[in-house]
C-alpha cells in the first residue's frame, strides 16, 4: 500500500469513528425518521370520526350514507332519528351528526360535533350532499347525466412560464421549473452546509496535527505534498459518502412523503432536467473541494488549534454570502449575479439557481463549470505549495506577508 | 552510516548550528549534549531534511537523505503527538504504515513492544486515556516498531522513571545491535554515558566537545578523588594541590590542581595502612557539562 493511501484511508478511517462525524451523516436520516413518527403519532391520535346521519327525507339520507366517504368519517347507520342521535352524542357514542332537512327545492344541513370528539374534514360530506342535490335538481329539470357533466366541466387553466435569451424565447413547463428550483435550492443548501462542515474539519485536522507536532512525524515519513493530495483525497471520498447518503435519505424521504407535505404534492422526480442533475453533481463536488483544499491550506498557516476558526472565517464568510446571494438571483439577473455565477467560490451556489429559474444556458453553466475546475487545479497547486512551506513553520510571523515574500522571492 | 558534514543554520541574526561535523556507523549509538537551545533539535531537523541547512551536507549512507529512505528512519519529536482520540492500535499501526510498514506486521508485533515497555492499557484504549508516563512509551514504539536503520530520539528519557529508562536503554542497545545508526539527545548524562559510542556537546550551536565518553573525561584529567580515611577535613584542605573539598557522609569529594596529587594523597591517607575507600578518576560528564557551560559564560 503507497504512503498516499495509507494518509487517504487514514482520514476517512479517522472520521468514519468519530461520533460526531457519524451523527453528520445520518443526520438526514434521522430528521425523516423523526418526520415518519410525528406522522404516525399524528395519524394515530386524529382517528376517523363516527358520525350519524338524519334527514325528513330518507331517499336522501340512503343516497348520501352511500355515497364514497374516502377515510373522512364513518358513518352510523342505525341512527335514523334526531333525537337518538342527540342522545348518542350526549354519550359520546358518536363524534357528531349531520341532519338534512329538505323543503320543497331547498337543502339546508346542520353538522353538530362533540369539541372533544374527533373533528370531520367535512369537504367530502359537503361535496356528497352538493352532488345529490345537483342530481335531485337535474331530475327535475329533465337533464340527462351527460348534460350535466357539460353543464359542470371547469374551464382549462394553465400557467406557462417563459424567458428570452438573446431574444429567443425558451419555454419551461411550469412544474419543470418549480422542480428544478426545489432542487436547486436544496442542493445549494447542502453544498453550503458541506462546505463549513468540511472547511472547518480539514483545518482543525491539519492544525492539531501542526499543533501537537504529530506533523514532524508525518513529514518525516510522507513527503508534505503525498500528504495533502492523501488528506484532499480522503476529504473527497467522505464528501462523496455523504452526497449519496444524504441523496438516498432524500429520495426515500420524498418518495414516503409526497402525499403528506403540501409544496411536495405536485413534485415529482421525472420532471427534474437529467442536465439539471449533472450540473448540480458537478457544482456539489467542485465547490466544496475548492473550499476544503483553501481549508487544508489555512490550516496549515496556523500554530495553534485555537487559531484556526479565526483563519478559517474570511472562506466561510465569502461561503455565507454566496449563499445568501443565491436567494436573491432566483427573481434577479442583475449583472451582479450574472458575473457572480461565473466567478469561483460564488458560482455553486448561484449557476445552479439561475440555471434552475431559466436564467441561464446550459451552455453558460458548462462554462462556469469549467472555471471553477480550472479554478480548483490552481488552487489545489498554490495550497499545496503553502501547506509545504507552513506544516513545520512555528513562528507567529503574518503569513500573507510571509506568504507574499516567498511569492516574489 | 550517517555522516554530518561542516553544517550550518542560522536563524536570521541567531545561531542554529555552527560547522558540525560526525560521524555515526551502523551499531553506533551517539548522544548529543548541550542546554536548551543550543541546536540539538535543529541538528535533527536538519538530519530528517526536515529543515535545509546554510551550508554543509548531511549524507545518509553515502547519498542525501530522501524520501526514498524514510521507511529505514524511526523519529521521536521533542515534543511528542499523538492523535489523542486513537486507539493504541491504530495509532502504532498507522505511523508504522507511513514508514511503509504492513498493518498486519505491525499487529503482531505490537503485543509484545506492549509487554517489553510494560504499557499500562489495552490495545484498544484511546491514547488520550493512558498516563503521560504510558503515551510517551506508546510513541517510542511507534518510532521503533518498524526497526529503523536510522534512529533520532530527542530527549527520549524525559518523562521516563528510573525503572522505564532503564528498559528504554534496554532497547536502545537493541537496536544498536541489530545494526542501526542510532542518535540521541538526553539531559541525563548518567544515561548518556552508559550508553553512547561517540558524544557531542553542542553550546549555542558550537561543538565544544566531540569524542567518546571515556576520551572526553581523560582530557580533563584523573582529578577528582572520592577517599574514606583517617585524614579529616581539615587535614584535606590542608592538603597541597587540593582545591576543593566536598563531604558526602563518610566520605570526601576532592578536586586535586593535578593527577599527580593524587599519588601524594594516597600515600599520606594509607600511611597507616588499610582504608576503606580512594578512588581517582576524570570528573563525571555531569560536570564536564557544568564547567564547559561555566566557561563559555
Amino acid at each position: 500500500m503507497n504512503k498516499f493511501m495509507v494518509v487517504t484511508r487514514q482520514v476517512i478511517r479517522k472520521n468514519i469513528k468519530s461520533p460526531a462525524y457519524l451523527f453528520s451523516l445520518f443526520f438526514p436520516v434521522l430528521i425523516i425518521a423523526a418526520i415518519a413518527l410525528f406522522a404516525f403519532i399524528t395519524n394515530k391520535t386524529n382517528q376517523t370520526p363516527t358520525i350519524a346521519i338524519t334527514s325528513n327525507n330518507v331517499a336522501l339520507r340512503n343516497a348520501l350514507i352511500e355515497s364514497p366517504t374516502h377515510g373522512d368519517y364513518r358513518v352510523s347507520k342505525a341512527i335514523s332519528t334526531e333525537q337518538v342521535a342527540e342522545k348518542r352524542l350526549s354519550h359520546e357514542k358518536i363524534d357528531g351528526y349531520l341532519n338534512v332537512t329538505v323543503t320543497g327545492q331547498t337543502v339546508s344541513a346542520v353538522y353538530r360535533q362533540r369539541t372533544n370528539g374527533n373533528s370531520l374534514d367535512s369537504d367530502t360530506l359537503k361535496n356528497n350532499l352538493n352532488t345529490l342535490k345537483l342530481r335531485q335538481a337535474a331530475q327535475q329539470l329533465g337533464l340527462t347525466a351527460k348534460q350535466l357533466q357539460q353543464l359542470f366541466a371547469p374551464a382549462s387553466y394553465k400557467t406557462q412560464n417563459v424567458a428570452y435569451q438573446n431574444g429567443v424565447v425558451r419555454r419551461q413547463r411550469s412544474n419543470q421549473q418549480g422542480a428544478n428550483l426545489v432542487v436547486a435550492f436544496v442542493v445549494t443548501f447542502l453544498i453550503y452546509m458541506f462546505i463549513a462542515m468540511y472547511t472547518s474539519m480539514i483545518a482543525q485536522e491539519t492544525a492539531t496535527e501542526k499543533g501537537s507536532h504529530i506533523m514532524e512525524i508525518l513529514v518525516s515519513s510522507v513527503s508534505p505534498v503525498t500528504q495533502f493530495f492523501g488528506k484532499v483525497t480522503g476529504m473527497l471520498a467522505l464528501i462523496v459518502l455523504q452526497v449519496i447518503i444524504t441523496g438516498i435519505a432524500g429520495l426515500i424521504g420524498m418518495q414516503y412523503f409526497n402525499h403528506n407535505i403540501s409544496f411536495l404534492g405536485d413534485f415529482s422526480f421525472s420532471q427534474i432536467q437529467p442536465g439539471m442533475v449533472s450540473v448540480l453533481v458537478a457544482y456539489f463536488v467542485l465547490g466544496v473541494m475548492l473550499y476544503t483544499v483553501i481549508a487544508a491550506m489555512l490550516g496549515s498557516m496556523v500554530t495553534r488549534q485555537e487559531e484556526v476558526s479565526q483563519a478559517l472565517s474570511p472562506l466561510t464568510t465569502v461561503g455565507m454570502l454566496a449563499y445568501v446571494a443565491s436567494f436573491i438571483a432566483v427573481n434577479s439577473n442583475s449583472l451582479l449575479i450574472r458575473i457572480g455565477s461565473y466567478v469561483p467560490f460564488l458560482s455553486q451556489s448561484l449557476m445552479p439557481v439561475r440555471y434552475a429559474v431559466g436564467n441561464a444556458a446550459l451552455s453558460e453553466v458548462w462554462a462556469s463549470v469549467a472555471i471553477a475546475a480550472i479554478a480548483l487545479v490552481l488552487m489545489t497547486w498554490v495550497a499545496c505549495r503553502v501547506y509545504q512551506q507552513h506544516v513545520l513553520d512555528y513562528s507567529n510571523r503574518k503569513h500573507w506577508y510571509q506568504f507574499g515574500r516567498k511569492r516574489r522571492a | 552510516m550517517l555522516t554530518v558534514a561542516n553544517l550550518t543554520k542560522r536563524f536570521g541574526p541567531k545561531q542554529g548550528v555552527e560547522d558540525e561535523s560526525f560521524t555515526i556507523h551502523e551499531g553506533e549509538i551517539m548522544g548529543l549534549i548541550g542546554q536548551n537551545g543550543a541546536g540539538k533539535t535543529t541538528t535533527f531537523r536538519m538530519i530528517l531534511n526536515l529543515l535545509p541547512p546554510d551550508s554543509g551536507t548531511v549524507l545518509w549512507q553515502d547519498h542525501p537523505l530522501t524520501k526514498d529512505d524514510y521507511n529505514t528512519v524511526g523519529f521521536l519529536p521533542e515534543e511528542r503527538g499523538l492523535y489523542t482520540r486513537m486507539s493504541i492500535q491504530d495509532q502504532v499501526v498507522y505511523f508504522a504504515a507511513l514508514r511503509g510498514q504492513k498493518p498486519a506486521v505491525t499487529r503482531k508485533a505490537l503485543p509484545q513492544w506492549m509487554a517489553r515497555f510494560n504499557v499500562k492499557g489495552k490495545l484498544t484504549d484511546k491514547i488520550k486515556d493512558l498516563s503521560k508516563g504510558n503515551q510517551q512509551k506508546v510513541q517510542l514504539i511507534a518510532t521503533l516498531i518498524h526497526q529503523p536503520k536510522l534512529i533520532i530520539l530527542d530527549e527520549p528519557f524525559s518523562g521516563l522513571d528510573p525503572v522505564n529508562a532503564q528498559l528504554l536503554e534496554d532497547s536502545i542497545i537493541e537496536m544498536k545491535q541489530n545494526g542501526a545508526s542510532i542518535i540521541f539527545s538526553s539531559h541525563d548524562m548518567a544515561n548518556v554515558e552508559r550508553i553512547s559510542d561517540h558524544l557531542l556537546m553542542l553550546r549555542n550551536g558550537e561543538t565544544v566537545l566531540s569524542g567518546t565518553p571515556d576520551e572526553i573525561r581523560s582530557q580533563f584529567g584523573n582529578t577528582r578523588v572520592r577517599l574514606r580515611s583517617p585524614l579529616d577535613k581539615a587535614a584535606l584542605v590542608a592538603f597541597p594541590g587540593v582545591n576543593d573539598v566536598q563531604q558526602r557522609g563518610n566520605a570526601y569529594e576532592l578536586t586535586l590542581d593535578n593527577e599527580a596529587v593524587g599519588h601524594d594523597l594516597f600515600k599520606a591517607a594509607t600511611s597507616k595502612g588499610y582504608i576503606p575507600e580512594f578512588s581517582q578518576e576524570p570528573p563525571s560528564l555531569d560536570e564536564i557539562f557544568r564547567i564547559e557551560v561555566a566557561n563559555h559564560e
